[in-house]
């Protein structure tokens, strides 16, 4: 028998002498044999095929292909040509359609045509089960999952993204298509061996917010999942694909006491901040930071900052004013988002509606999202786990009481609203502190959200 | 392991990080702490966690250690406590019924009636709302107490654990109980190349299969995890590549670091059988002398860690006893013997000894023992030059 040319070995391929030289595949010392990354497969088997060489060990002989007929999903034109675009591009890369035009239908598009076994990687458990339910109700067949306590793996499997860094290693020889939903989170280069170590050969990459082009993330997702195949903004898709939105800021200012307290825990750190800035004017945010934290005086400084923070996030004004706001729309269906899940918890006690954060158990979200599909509850209060991706088509209303990660949660969040119903227009308010942090950062969020399509 | 935050360490203008240990003089205020966190007992996750950060400042300034040592202390004396739910009705049951109650009524309206349903009254509806929190849960205490000198050692084993677990690759010194060290690395999935140190100990730089790729810190739970297995042996020391707060840092440990043995020393022998060997050539009373660690050899690609050596004045014979029985196990054996480029000799049960393993001169069969005479000649034969 020949020895294997090709074998998946814990998120890596060890290569036989036979195979055809390939770019990146490195002498390994410790084992005395060539080896590359399992994301390289794809490489590997074109310059196999390429010369008409049978791969012993060849990873694809183990993927059964069943294709079905995408026609059934009844694509949108839009969807349609961004399945085709990645078709062109060997089926490598990234799609962009802004939140609520519909990524995953593209995604369960792209396993109907390749018929392939697919890893399907999403960002938070509970993205990981919402895919587990679309994916299994489409394809009929039992939806592995891995994550959330969970490790079942099946033919078409969802895994969150530390569980995928964590275990795609045992995995990754298993799936010959590999979906990313919120793909620009491995652009940071965090985490990225979760998709190094898939030999998937087909990868489709899902985002609202791709990295700019020619930037570092940009290459690596490039390098990675492959290049931007399609992309469509907000302005392409509002009015026509995408519910109307109107968006209305409310600012609301900090009580006397509120605003002394805030001045008074300000202090000192914009005190430091000058001084550091004069001394290191060159210096960013995080150095600023970091460099602050390395003295006893510094690290008391950012913890009276970090106070004053949460204190202009939801400060009595907005409290009030957010019970106003769900009064007004006790017919309409509603998300409030905080910047800090304990925010959202007294959200929550005030207005008696349920609450999802990192410490809802996953039956309990299940249960929660039910109920407000069915309208049994009219409001869910949420800091940063709904996010992204949890479909809520019935969602109108979107009250961001703040922001804690800039313009890509906001983008996001505002989408949660936009899925398209007949006759929806939806509504987001923010609710701004004005004259502090608060305020900055919704004025450094605003110019990425959607206009109104007139 | 400890969060990242709690880690106590110091960064060396040389680029190292040096870990400050606790000792015998940190176990006054050990005790200390100890008393205070037993005062918890009843109170919440919350309210212990309040009572706890009034008492670091002082006791760290009192005894010249940082916030974050003893607040790392308590972190790992509170995973010895259980929690439970202060609630007669389950609180997601409670939320499920008020939310629902409350999209169709108004607040008060949704509280009487949630009130009357589980026979409570509306302000302790409201208050056990989330009683099922993390941080409202109640403390029960450990049914047994850590002493001082169990948290020192507990302590700096987790603060270097943690310490490792960022590392992007490690490498060790290993003077005893290489294949029980090796062994317990493989089976973490880690991958490893050998070399010898200069007084002939074995090193062993320890990384997963991506780190050939680049720097990863993804195998550095499983460095950490297997950190315990080094440091039963007598002698060992560490380099570690740590990426800490965005900087790559060295960190050097050894045998006089203040680290418990957390594991079983392994057992001198693999098996009765080699025990039995050993004494059987003691009881000889020849010139060769049993070796018990021997340097890792490689052959045929693969690494190869002999159960011993025999060594005399004529050199050096390494000892493998076939210690299982498969078609693949044995055929391994034989092309390890075909591939071996040192003096080696196999002892194998001779109801398996066939093919090319039965005409070795290099393969001795055996029954129940090894006959110590007989591997003694073999030595002989192999480094005269008539059997190798």
């Amino acid at each position: 028998m020949l020895p294997k040319s090709v074998r998946f070995d814990r998120g890596t391929l060890e290569l036989g002498a036979d195979v055809p030289s390939v770019d990146h595949a490195l002498w390994d010392p410790r084992t005395e044999t060539r080896r590359a990354a399992a994301f390289r497969f794809h490489d590997i088997a074109t310059a196999a095929d390429a010369i008409g060489m049978e791969l012993h060990g060849d990873l694809r002989r183990n993927w059964s292909v069943r294709p079905l007929n995408a026609a059934a999903l009844e694509l949108r034109s839009y969807q349609a040509q961004a399945l085709a675009s990645w078709a062109a591009f060997s089926r490598r890369g990234v799609v962009a359609l802004p939140t609520g035009a519909g990524k995953t239908r593209v995604a369960i598009a792209a396993l109907f045509e390749t018929g392939l076994p697919a890893a399907d990687l999403c960002p938070t458990k509970v993205l990981a089960t919402a895919w587990v339910d679309e994916l299994r109700r489409h394809l009929g067949e039992a939806v592995g999952l891995v994550g959330d306590g969970q490790r079942s793996i099946e033919r078409v499997t969802v895994l969150t993204f530390e569980s995928a860094y964590r275990h795609m290693d045992a995995l990754g020889d298993r799936f010959g298509l590999l979906v990313v939903d919120e793909v620009h989170h491995f652009g940071g280069g965090a985490r990225v061996e979760a998709l190094e170590a898939s030999a998937a050969v087909a990868r489709l990459g899902l985002t609202a917010t791709m990295p700019e082009p020619g930037s570092e993330a940009a290459a690596r997702l490039g390098g990675l999942i492959g290049p931007t195949v399609f992309e469509m903004g907000y302005a392409d898709l509002v009015g026509t694909h995408l519910a109307n939105v109107a968006m209305v800021r409310v600012p609301v200012r900090l009580e006397v006491d509120e605003r002394a307290e805030y001045d008074a825990r300000m202090r000192v750190f914009l005190e430091m901040r000058r001084t550091f800035m004069r001394l290191h004017p060159e210096a960013d945010v995080v150095t600023l930071l970091r460099g602050l934290g390395r003295t006893p005086d510094g690290r008391r400084a950012l913890r009276d900052r970090a106070r004053a923070l949460e204190l202009a996030s939801f400060p009595r004004a907005k409290r009030s004013l957010l019970r106003t706001l769900l009064d007004r729309h006790r017919n309409d269906r509603a998300i409030v988002f905080t910047a800090f899940a304990e925010n959202a918890y007294d959200a929550a006690r005030d207005n008696l509606v349920p609450v999802i954060t990192g410490e809802t158990g996953a039956r309990e979200r299940q249960e929660i999202l039910a109920a407000f599909r069915d309208g049994r509850v009219r409001a869910i209060a949420s800091a940063r786990v709904l996010n992204e991706g949890i479909d809520v088509p019935e969602a109108r209303v979107a009250i961001i009481v703040a922001g804690a990660l800039g313009p890509r949660e906001h983008v996001q969040r505002i989408g949660r609203v936009l899925r398209p119903a007949p006759d929806k227009e939806a509504l987001v308010y923010e609710l701004v502190t004005t004259n502090t942090s608060d305020a900055r950062r919704a004025q450094q969020r605003a110019r990425y959200a959607p206009r109104r399509s007139t | 392991m400890l969060p990242v935050g709690l880690l106590d360490w110091r960064r060396t203008d040389d680029g190292r990080v040096v870990a400050r240990w606790l000792g015998t003089q940190d176990e006054s205020w050990l005790r200390e702490l100890v008393a205070e966190v037993a005062a918890s007992a009843g109170r919440t996750v919350g309210e212990a966690n309040e009572r706890i950060a009034e008492i670091v400042a002082p006791i760290a300034y009192r005894h010249g250690r940082s916030r974050r040592t003893v607040e790392a202390v308590w972190t790992l004396e509170r995973r010895r406590w259980s929690t439970r739910i202060a609630s007669p009705v389950p609180p997601p049951a409670l939320r499920r019924a008020l939310f629902e109650l409350a999209a169709e009524r108004s607040r008060e309206e949704a509280l009487a009636t949630a009130a009357a349903t589980f026979n409570l009254d509306s302000a302790r509806i409201e208050s056990l709302l989330f009683a099922d929190r993390a941080h409202v849960r109640v403390l029960s205490p450990p049914v047994t107490s850590a002493t001082a000198a169990e948290l020192v050692e507990e302590y700096n084993l987790s603060l270097v654990q943690a310490l490792v677990a960022r590392a992007t690759e490690v490498t060790a010194t290993i003077r005893a109980n290489l294949r029980r060290v090796v062994g317990y690395s493989k089976l973490l999935g880690l991958m490893a190349t050998f070399g010898e140190a200069a007084d002939g100990a074995t090193t062993m730089a320890l990384s997963g299969p991506l780190a050939l790729f680049h720097e990863t810190v993804k195998y550095g739970n499983a460095l950490a995890r297997w950190l315990p297995a080094l440091i039963t042996t007598p002698g060992w020391s560490l380099t570690a590549r740590v990426v800490i707060e965005g900087e790559t840092l060295r960190l050097d440990l050894d045998a006089g670091a203040p680290l418990p043995r957390t594991h079983a020393l392994p057992r001198a022998h693999d098996s009765k059988l080699e025990a039995q060997l050993e004494s059987d050539l003691r009881r000889l009373t020849s010139p060769w002398r049993f070796e018990r660690e021997v340097a890792v050899v490689r052959a045929d690609g693969r690494l190869f860690f002999p159960d011993f050596a025999l060594v005399s004045d004529k050199g050096r014979v390494l000892v493998e006893i076939a210690g299982f029985w498969t078609p693949d196990y044995v055929a391994s054996k034989a092309a390890l013997l075909r591939a071996a480029r040192v003096p080696m000799i196999m002892c194998i049960d001779e109801r398996h000894a066939h093919g090319e393993l039965a005409r070795d001169e290099r393969v001795i069969g055996f029954e129940k023992n090894v006959d110590a005479p007989g591997l003694v000649a073999a030595c002989e034969r192999l480094l005269s030059g008539s059997g190798c």
